[in-house]
């Protein structure tokens, strides 16, 4: 499909490669479909190379580095030639663009790839605020909402108001801060399977927070959270929609929440 | 015994940072560190020192009186007792003995004791900074008096507070003094949270501080 | 005390279940991590001070011979002993030997981390001499025959309650005969208590939170004055420190001083900061006659001059735990050894070994909260990215996780293949979760449903639709 490359765009527009991550692709796909409204939108033309699976993080947190070499190398191979790459998720990108260059810093090969991708990636907020300089988008969404800064956003990309002036453009949405906004949801890849109980205990913790906050909606921008707070929500029988940041942005949240089914 | 220990010890990091001999710029940068030691970033300090100390001590917990003489100190310490049943008894640092105290009062001049009802002792500096006094180890001052009593009286001259903590030590070097054994740098009076998490004053030291701030 | 890491799970499982439990480190998370988010917002030169921390602790490190040799060298100018211990049971016979020299029977001792790292009381007690701790803290743990289960607030897991009951039973021996109401009354007895073992003490043994090269002082940092006792009135003092703990000059220790008091108890600083330098001069009229310090390797220089080496710039604040929503989960028991939370999952198994502790490092999200609060700036969960990764190699990693990883990295680098897999079993999920858009159970996800439903897959794959909307185009 790499064959598709650059066949729309014109010279000024930067060429996007978009980062799909392994879970918007299984799980959420239209949080994909956001991301390519939302920049095309603000003037890129968007590709997807075919050759991207995942970013390798689960292999890297788990002590694998080897094998997450091999992706990381994949990866840049993948994302070679595009102005920038972006994904819609602070945890994926921070692996590109933190890790790549720490695990491939003594591969003559590699270390200079590495670092020349790290320099052109970026979260999708963060890209469509700090680089394009986009103003918020003009949609509209009706809810009380409540945002959950992830982790690995917040703390490696910095990733923390640039959220929160794009959904401040949105009609109908009122955001509200909840307690503990920067505490870990619990999820932590595959902490969340090997200590459930631990990880369950974490993200009732947050969802004191959100039901103490009054929001209907809960929002955020990486998948892996999302899921693990939908998962526990749904559990308790919650009635808070959850959704991705750039499904709202993008004007595609009409359609059910995380964990919610046509029947909700 | 202890000397294997010495060498395996210093050996293991010795290689550990690679076996290598400081060069002479890094031996050069060590003796100048060590003879001029940076100061390292600091809070500021709002306004004259001595009543941000004053503003701080009140903040730790010290209560705090001026006076405009060294010879205003024995009505101070009699103010305090003010109240207090039977005949005061008192242990005052051998450096402040010569004051005039009371004759028929019970006046301790030596080292802490079991029970002790107040002592009163010598401080070398307050830090503006903290509001905390610092006082050392002499003949003239044991350090028991400072941590045994139940209520600790500090003397302090104003022209002894300083901003920081790094002016003293500046002040030790230029004075060339011999080290004292204790160097006390105090900022309230003794507490602990450990039980429930509630704060309770005192635990093992004096239950109030009360800062003879004398001005010279 | 037995180092019991890997037993984490099992620990955390009955740590979650106690409500008591969960109730007292509810104190730690509103309180504590509150109180120093004011005192740093208070202090815009904290970020600055971090930074001059850190460094302080790097050039110290990079020179760690040198400057422990000019503190030893001052310590003895000063008439102290200076005794280096390569592991704990080093540590524990210089120690019993000093105090079989100076005939001892009682010893006292101020709160000291290393202390616990190399098991002294035991070691002691074996010996025949009668222990007890003086920080408030330390004593009722000690009371109670448990471990601090943090490293600056010993008893954090406990309620007032529990130390009434504690004390109730095992203060009748002192004359306590009524049960304590408060706080106020348990401190009481043990101020009581303690006076009189300070006086009787023949010595006492501190640790100390710097040492000083430029003056060969150690510096101790306590509000309970509890320290200054011990070290004041024993006949012999006993300085047990990690030979991490060495600072070039006063000014260096007043950077991390700053540092310390706020990052531990979100305070500009404590009641009492003390240097002790030496044994009592000839004409001083209190303070031991004999001054030791006990410098401890025990694992440390293992760490010096390479990947984990920033761990030794740890000035045992706590902040890592007071902000880890792990720890604020399970407490300190369960990372069953003396260094609970962040930095203790680091350490645990770099000074006991991984298979003393090879669940720790993965006990944890990587959220970085422990970083970012870290006075010194410790990257925490590199350190445990690298602790996984030494596991992973040294085939600590169990055979379940192992196979997973490696099947789904194998997956992982085979895009074609990973498309046709995911392509045929996404859509089948999404046409099964449909209804309710989620699942109650899931076979092989037990970990995930016990407590959570699985969200459903909202359709195709991603990927799949991309590559027919571009066929389409
Ligand atoms: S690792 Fe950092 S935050 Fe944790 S105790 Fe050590 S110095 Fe404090």
């Amino acid at each position: 499909m790499t064959g598709d490359r650059a066949s729309q765009t014109n010279s000024t527009q930067p060429r996007v490669g978009l980062f799909v991550t392994c879970l918007v692709d299984l799980f959420r796909p239209g949080i994909g479909f956001a991301c390519v409204k939302l920049l095309e939108d603000a003037g890129c033309a968007v590709e997807v190379p075919a050759a991207q699976v995942c970013c390798g993080q689960p292999a890297f947190n788990s002590g694998d580095t080897d094998a997450t070499r091999r992706i990381a190398r994949q990866t840049i191979e993948a994302f070679a030639g595009y102005d920038y790459v972006v994904g819609p998720s602070g945890s994926c990108m921070a692996t590109i663009s933190k890790d790549y260059p720490e695990i491939l810093k003594d591969d003559s090969e590699w270390s200079e790839r590495a670092r020349a991708l790290a320099g052109r990636s970026y979260e999708l907020m963060a890209f469509l605020t700090d680089v394009l300089e986009v103003s918020p988008p003009e949609t509209s969404f009706e809810g009380r909402a409540t945002y959950h800064d992830s982790c690995s956003g917040l703390r490696s990309l910095g990733i923390k108001q640039q959220p929160r002036t794009l959904l401040s453009g949105v009609k109908g949405l009122t955001l509200t801060e909840m307690q503990d906004a920067e505490v870990c949801c619990g999820f932590g890849g595959t902490f969340c399977v090997k200590y459930p109980e631990i990880s369950v205990k974490m993200v009732s913790d947050k969802i004191g927070n959100i039901d103490a906050s009054g929001a209907d909606t809960l929002l955020g921008g990486d998948l892996g959270c999302l899921l693990n707070i939908a998962g526990r929500l749904k559990r308790l029988g919650k009635d808070v929609r959850v959704l991705h940041t750039a499904e709202v942005l993008a004007g595609m949240a009409d359609r059910p929440g995380i964990g919610d089914g046509d029947r909700d | 015994m202890s000397a294997s220990g010495r060498e395996a010890v210093l050996a293991r990091i010795k290689a550990a940072l690679g076996n290598r001999l400081l060069t002479e710029a890094e031996a050069a940068s060590i003796e100048k560190r060590m003879k001029s030691p940076p100061v390292g970033p600091r809070p500021g300090i709002s306004g004259e020192a001595i009543e941000q100390f004053i503003a701080k001590a009140k903040g730790n917990l010290f209560t705090v009186e001026r006076v405009v003489s060294l010879q205003l100190l024995v009505p101070a310490v009699k103010r305090l007792l003010e109240g207090v049943d039977g005949i005061p008894d008192i242990s005052v640092a051998p450096a402040l003995s010569h004051l005039g105290w009371p004759t028929d009062w019970d006046i301790n001049v030596g080292p802490g004791r079991r029970i002790e009802p107040i002592s009163v002792t010598p401080a070398l500096a307050g830090i503006a900074e903290t509001g905390s006094v610092i006082l050392l180890s002499s003949s003239a001052s044991p350090t028991s008096l400072n941590f045994l009593p139940d209520v600790h009286v500090v003397v302090l001259r104003a022209s002894d507070i300083v901003g920081f903590a790094e002016d003293v030590w500046a002040r030790l070097r230029s004075e060339n003094v011999d080290w004292p054994r204790t160097v006390n740098i105090i900022s309230g009076p003794s507490r602990t949270a450990d039980v429930g998490g509630i704060v309770v004053r005192p635990a093992h030291g004096p239950k109030a501080v009360h800062i003879v701030l004398v001005d010279d | 005390m037995a180092i019991a890491g890997e037993s984490f799970k099992s620990r955390a499982s009955s740590a979650l279940s106690d409500a008591s439990l969960q109730t007292s480190i509810a104190g730690l998370k509103s309180g504590f991590v509150a109180a120093r988010a004011r005192a740093v917002a208070a202090l815009p030169e904290f970020e600055a001070m971090r930074d001059a921390g850190a460094a302080i602790k790097d050039h110290t490190l990079a020179h760690l011979d040198v400057y422990l040799e000019r503190y030893e060298r001052e310590v003895v100018r000063q008439g102290g002993k200076v005794h280096w211990a390569r592991d704990a049971e080093e540590a524990r016979r210089i120690i019993r030997e000093i105090c079989a020299a100076a005939g001892a029977r009682t010893v006292v001792k101020g709160k000291s981390m290393v202390s616990e790292e190399i098991d002294l009381n035991a070691a002691l007690e074996a010996d025949g001499l009668e222990v007890v701790e003086s920080d408030a803290g330390e004593y009722i743990v000690q009371l109670a025959g448990e471990a601090p289960s943090h490293i600056v607030m010993p008893t954090i897991h406990k309620t007032t309650d529990d130390v009434a009951d504690l004390f109730e039973d095992r203060h009748r021996a002192y004359g306590f005969m009524d049960r304590a109401k408060s706080a106020a009354e348990l401190i009481g007895q043990v101020r009581t208590i303690l006076r009189e073992k300070y006086f009787a003490a023949d010595v006492g043994i501190t640790g100390a939170n710097f040492l000083v090269a430029e003056t060969g002082s150690n510096i101790i940092v306590t509000n309970e004055g509890n320290g200054d006792l011990t070290s004041t009135l024993a006949r012999v003092h006993i300085v047990t420190a990690g030979i991490e703990k060495v600072v070039p000059t006063l000014n260096d220790a007043s950077v991390l001083l700053r540092l310390l008091a706020r990052s531990a108890l979100g305070m500009e600083v404590t009641s009492y900061m003390t240097l002790s330098t030496g044994p009592r001069r000839a004409d001083d009229l209190d303070g031991p006659e004999e001054y030791h310090v006990v410098l401890i390797d025990n694992g440390r220089t293992e760490m010096l001059g390479g990947a984990f080496q920033s761990m030794l710039r740890c000035i045992r604040c706590g902040a890592c735990m007071n902000h880890c929503p792990v720890y604020l989960s399970v407490g300190g028991h369960s990372y069953g050894w003396v260094y609970p939370g962040p930095m203790g999952a680091v350490l645990t198994p770099m000074i006991a070994g991984h298979e003393k502790a090879k669940e720790l490092p993965h006990a944890c999200t990587l959220n970085g909260r422990c970083q970012q609060v870290c006075p010194v700036k410790i990257p925490l969960p590199d350190l445990l990215r690298r602790l996984r990764h030494q596991q992973w190699e040294q085939g600590f990693i169990d055979a379940t996780t192992r196979w997973g990883i490696s099947a789904w990295a194998w997956l992982a680098q085979r895009p074609k293949l990973y498309r046709a897999a995911t392509g045929l079993a996404i859509p089948v999920l999404a046409w099964l979760g449909r209804s309710s858009g989620r699942f109650r159970s899931l076979p092989l996800a037990s970990g995930w449903t016990a407590g959570r439903d699985m969200p459903a897959p909202q359709g195709e794959t991603f990927h799949a639709q991309w590559a027919r909307r571009a066929r389409q185009k």
